[in-house]
């Protein structure tokens, strides 16, 4: 749950920062660029356990 | 019979010449084109492994070639080759990790919807160069 909110949180500074300075999409593609670099690192969550 | 596949293939390269207005011609190349896209999604079915990210290639394909063409006057027929090349590097940036990290199932689907969608913003993003979101 705290690892969903911390998630959010991330994805929206990406998101806004990326729009304020670039394109708004620039915004988008870092977030999901981090989406898939997480998934490749952390697949169980952002704070969760190995299982 | 055998030979039937082979008429079809004929048929099929020789539309350009045959005469046909500009309308039905598109209507052809749309035809194959989409029939080219679920055919690619059907055998990836095939293998057990859902991908959203078909989307992306293509259109790594296609907008390579496309503004080769536009930009610097390259023929598509060297484009094409640069556009597969430029979608096998990205299927083995995204897949190798894949399989290294043994991403598969409902995890594999969100990071192929998650590659796909990176291409489409990035070629909106590029909208001076790209042309924008065409559709």
């Amino acid at each position: 749950m705290v690892g969903g909110f911390v998630a959010a949180f991330i994805f929206a500074q990406l998101i806004s920062l990326g729009g304020f300075f670039f394109h708004i999409e620039w915004g988008y593609v870092m977030a999901f660029l981090f989406f898939i670099v997480m998934m490749f690192v952390r697949p169980q969550g952002l704070l969760g356990k190995k299982a | 019979m055998r030979a039937l596949p082979w008429i079809l293939l004929a048929l099929v390269a020789l539309f350009p010449w045959m005469g046909l207005g500009n309308y039905p011609l598109h209507l052809i190349i749309m035809i194959l084109v989409w029939s080219f896209v679920y055919t690619s999604w059907s055998l990836m079915g095939r293998f057990g492994l859902v991908s959203f990210g078909h989307g992306a290639f293509l259109g790594i394909g296609a907008y390579t070639v496309t503004m080769l063409w536009n930009h610097f006057g390259i023929t598509p027929w060297i484009g094409m080759v640069v556009g597969v090349a430029l979608a096998v590097v990205v299927a083995v940036l995204i897949g190798y990790p894949c399989f290294r990290f043994r991403i598969t199932g409902h995890y594999f689907a969100l990071v192929t919807l998650a590659l796909s969608e990176i291409v489409r913003l990035i070629i909106v993003a590029l909208r001076d160069q790209s042309g924008g979101s065409l559709a």
